[in-house]
């Protein structure tokens, strides 16, 4: 709850981890994804499920699939069922393991996390929910992170460790969820091929969409006529190219953090323009919270370098030699060069940095790094805030 | 009760703070394996092993295995493990309230 003053009722509703009850103009692709799954309901154990939601950022493909989730799991709970559902963010958890791991915190089986192969502890993991009775519907979030590490492997696992079990029930059913199909196209056709034939695409959200979706967070996250409608139309307008609704609600939240700051009583139309020109869509809350330390470093390494040199793009020379500097600064050990590639790779994949191979002008071939459309000072300031946080 | 079932004295059963230990772990959590039942009591594993071994031959805890991986479950449908369930409560509420 915020303080009298402020314009907010419930700040959290519009943190990235909420879920609201319902998504406005998602609700076709609720119902299909619970088409997909209604042999779960019907004949539980006879059928492993694997479905896959593509979609750009911000079209709702996280709350989608935890609100079915959390649906599936009531309905099931109500038919006596015991379905649980995991979500699991690959680029947390970048490793079949890891996931695995995620599983037993989340359902709270009481087995050991380490000492144990995937292999095994799948095997187990399925005779302990065979004991229980359980179905579970493991949902991985960001699944190119995984892929990229570990390849078709941990997708292979888990649907093959169920078919080698010969008439016991199908325990697990998976949910992928990825930007794009193409992620796919390097895997084995066996593993996928299941997965490409139920696919829930979402696209962007059209301008009036996001309108309805600003509206429906401003009821929810905001005192009474603290948000005037105009501040919506602005918010919508700006993230409108994108169709990107996270992207809105971070504006629209931001517009009211501005609000407050001022001891306004409504969020203005201006509010929203400062907050809009604060949050580059590449350093928002979310997409750098997920970084790791040494990712922080080199970013505010590679931000500290364009600001110096006032150019446009930098080479990998010279990023590793202020991260080198950044690292000693922090008083960490600087990862090798391997490592600092991966980490370039990660940081261009979440679109923080944009990096292209050298043309003529260099000597040989190097890789060159810059910002897409953020200022070098920007990015350190909030990385900066970012690492002193420690969050 | 079950006649096959063996019912020692209390004093045996509860003869040691490390079996004491253990059922309270196990009585809170429901079931672990054993080293987290380690960790949680102070105990090493062969001593906590060895009261889970005796728990288990009385019937107050049974032993599960799923494949490689060895758990011990609070027998909550034992009346035997019901009462002494009864008594941990009761007695740690006393000493929090």
């Amino acid at each position: 709850m915020g303080s009298p003053q402020s314009v907010f009722k419930d700040e959290s509703r519009l943190s990235i981890e909420y879920v609201p009850s319902h998504l406005p103009h998602r609700d076709k692709e609720l119902r299909l994804l619970e088409v997909f799954f209604t042999s779960a309901l019907e004949n539980p154990g006879g059928l492993s499920q694997r479905v896959l939601i593509t979609g750009g950022i911000g079209t709702g493909k996280t709350a989608l699939s935890k609100l079915f989730g959390s649906r599936i799991e009531k309905t099931a709970r109500g038919k006596g069922i015991n379905l649980r559902y995991v979500h699991v963010n690959c680029r947390i958890n970048k490793s079949l393991f890891t996931v695995l791991k995620r599983v037993l915190e989340s359902l709270a089986v009481p087995f050991p996390q380490r000492g144990y192969s995937d292999e095994e502890l799948l095997h187990s993991l399925l005779g302990y929910f065979d004991e229980k009775n359980v179905y579970l519907i493991i949902a991985l979030d960001e699944l190119e992170s995984l892929v990229r590490e570990e390849g078709s492997e941990p997708l292979y696992a888990l649907t093959r460790v169920q078919e080698e079990r010969i008439n016991l029930p199908q325990r697990f059913s998976l949910i992928c969820i990825v930007r794009r199909p193409e992620v796919f196209k390097s895997l084995d056709e066996s593993t996928v091929s299941t997965l490409l034939h139920n696919i829930v695409h979402l696209e962007g959200y059209s301008l009036p969409q996001l309108e309805d979706i600003l509206n429906y967070r401003v009821r929810e996250a905001f005192r009474e006529n603290a948000v005037r409608s105009e501040t919506v139309s602005l918010v919508a307008d700006v993230a409108g190219a994108r169709g990107d609704a996270r992207y809105a609600i971070e504006i629209l939240w931001r517009a009211g953090k501005y609000a407050d700051s001022e001891e306004s009583l409504a969020v203005l139309p201006e509010h929203a323009r400062k907050a809009a020109a604060s949050v580059y869509p590449a350093v928002r809350r979310e997409s750098l919270s997920y970084l790791g330390l040494h990712e922080r470093l080199l970013l505010l390494a590679i931000a500290r370098r364009l600001k110096q040199t006032e150019s446009a793009y930098i080479t990998m020379g010279e990023v590793e030699e202020a991260y080198r500097i950044v690292c000693e600064e922090h008083g960490k050990e600087p990862r090798g060069h391997t490592k600092i590639w991966e980490f370039v790779q990660e940081l261009e994949d979440i679109g923080v940095i944009l990096t292209k191979i050298s043309e003529a002008g260099f000597r040989g071939k190097t890789t060159l790094m810059g910002l897409p459309e953020i200022p070098a000072a920007i990015l350190e300031r909030e990385v900066t805030r970012l690492l002193e946080a420690g969050e | 009760m079950r006649a096959e079932r063996h019912t020692p004295p209390l004093e045996d059963v509860l003869s040691s703070r490390g079996r004491v230990k253990v059922l309270k772990v196990l009585a809170e959590i429901g079931e672990l394996y054993v080293s987290e039942i380690s960790r949680r009591t102070g105990l090493n594993n062969t001593v906590t092993t060895r009261h889970l071994t005796s728990l288990a031959k009385i019937g107050l805890i049974s032993e599960k295995r799923f494949g490689k991986i060895r758990i011990f479950q609070f027998q909550d449908l034992d009346p035997r493990a019901q009462a002494i369930k009864k008594l941990i409560d009761f007695w740690e509420s006393e000493r929090s309230s």
